[in-house]
């Protein structure tokens, strides 16, 4: 949006609140949603990452280029927040991410086990779902996703393969439409 | 940015584009938010001029008059930082118009008023505050009886107070339409602490 800009330059070169809530609102609706799915539908730890996601590009909004929209950006910073807060909680619990547990082989579950699709995303481990919501929900490349993340592009192809799996098995029989809600 | 792979069905494409792109971050982030980025000197604080009600200047005026009359009569002392600004408690009610949190809402209603305090606190205003238990509460009746069923259904109850430093009721007040505790339906009511 045009006026992205506008209220981005009088953030950075002023500090204004005010132009900072026009963008808080118009921006962050999608980056909770975001933050939602990448943290298993955490709520806490979704707005944790909201709000370091804005500290992090109000720090860096006088160097941002403009190459790419503003969403974009933030999408990215987004992500790179996500895995510092992923990081320090390993630090903290000293205990290994899911996606390095060694995954058992998806079954196909019994009825009332059965989740809509958004529920079967938020329980995906950690290092597929990352792969899944960022290629099959927001159209990352796996080039990009490798650069990312910093991970081998074959290694995103195979991730998001194994989710897919996981999510099939999930949903099974009826597929993804099956016990849709709008949450 | 592109890339779906052929793997997907059609069926799986359509779940997936129907998803929700956008959802309502909780009430209260966006001021969190701002106060930190505050705190962190990148965003200025806008300078808010709200008005004082008249209703809330006669009560502020009757409680100023009783409360110095009570305070004088327990002998509290408190010595001011700055010595000579006046100082003022903010008592914290919640009556049934109050919007109480579900449990899981609880953390973060705790950081809207946290990050609150804390910005006023770096301004030199909050000198302090707690929030008082939600239950336990025991009253000592005039004859010496002693009360564990104070809290009367439906009536307003103290939920914590704040100590502010402010120029005068009116700044005070200023101070205290800010909390996030009107924001819920919340009344707060103001008492400067007579100096002694």
């Amino acid at each position: 949006m045009s006026d992205d800009r506008v209220l981005a330059d009088a953030v950075a070169r002023a500090g204004d609140e005010t132009a900072f809530r026009a963008l808080y609102r118009r921006h962050t609706p999608a980056l909770y949603r975001l933050a939602l799915r990448l943290g298993g539908g955490d709520g806490p730890w979704a707005e944790e990452l909201v709000q370091r996601t804005w500290i992090r590009a109000v720090e860096g909004l006088s160097s941002f280029a403009w190459r790419s929209s503003l969403s974009s950006w933030l999408g990215g910073i987004a992500i790179n927040c996500a895995r510092e807060l992923w990081r320090e909680a390993r630090t903290r619990s000293e205990t290994a991410l899911a996606e390095e547990i060694p995954v058992a082989a998806p079954r196909v579950l019994e009825p009332e086990e059965r989740v809509d699709l958004e529920r079967a995303i938020e329980r995906l481990p950690a290092g597929y779902r990352e792969v899944f919501v960022l290629h099959d929900v927001e159209g990352y490349t796996h080039e990009e996703i490798g650069g990312l993340l910093g991970i081998e592009s074959g290694t995103s192809k195979s991730q998001l393969a194994r989710a897919r799996q996981r999510l099939r098995a999930a949903l099974a029989p009826a597929g993804w439409r099956s016990d849709w809600r709008n949450r | 940015m592109t890339g779906m792979d052929d793997d997907l069905t059609p069926d799986e494409r359509e779940a997936l584009g129907r998803l929700p792109r956008e959802s309502a971050p909780p009430r209260g982030l966006e001021d969190a938010t701002v106060a930190a980025l505050a705190r962190r000197r990148l965003l200025r604080r806008a300078h808010r001029t709200l008005p004082i009600r008249p209703w809330l200047a006669i009560a502020a005026s009757l409680l100023l008059f009783l409360g110095g009359v009570a305070i004088g009569r327990l002998g509290v002392t408190h010595q001011s930082a700055e010595g000579d600004r006046p100082r003022f408690a903010l008592f914290l009610y919640e009556g049934p118009e109050y919007d109480q949190p579900a449990p899981e809402g609880m953390a973060q209603r705790v950081r809207e008023y946290v990050a609150w305090a804390t910005e006023w606190r770096e301004n030199g205003v909050v000198e302090g505050g707690e929030k008082l238990r939600d239950d336990g509460d025991l009253a000592i009746e005039p004859d010496g009886r002693t009360d564990e069923a104070a809290l009367v259904p439906g009536a307003s109850r103290l939920a914590g107070y704040f100590v502010v430093q402010a120029d005068d009721r009116r700044a005070a007040a200023e101070i205290a339409r800010t909390c996030p505790h009107v924001r819920y339906g919340g009344r707060i009511v103001i008492r400067e602490i007579e100096p002694t």
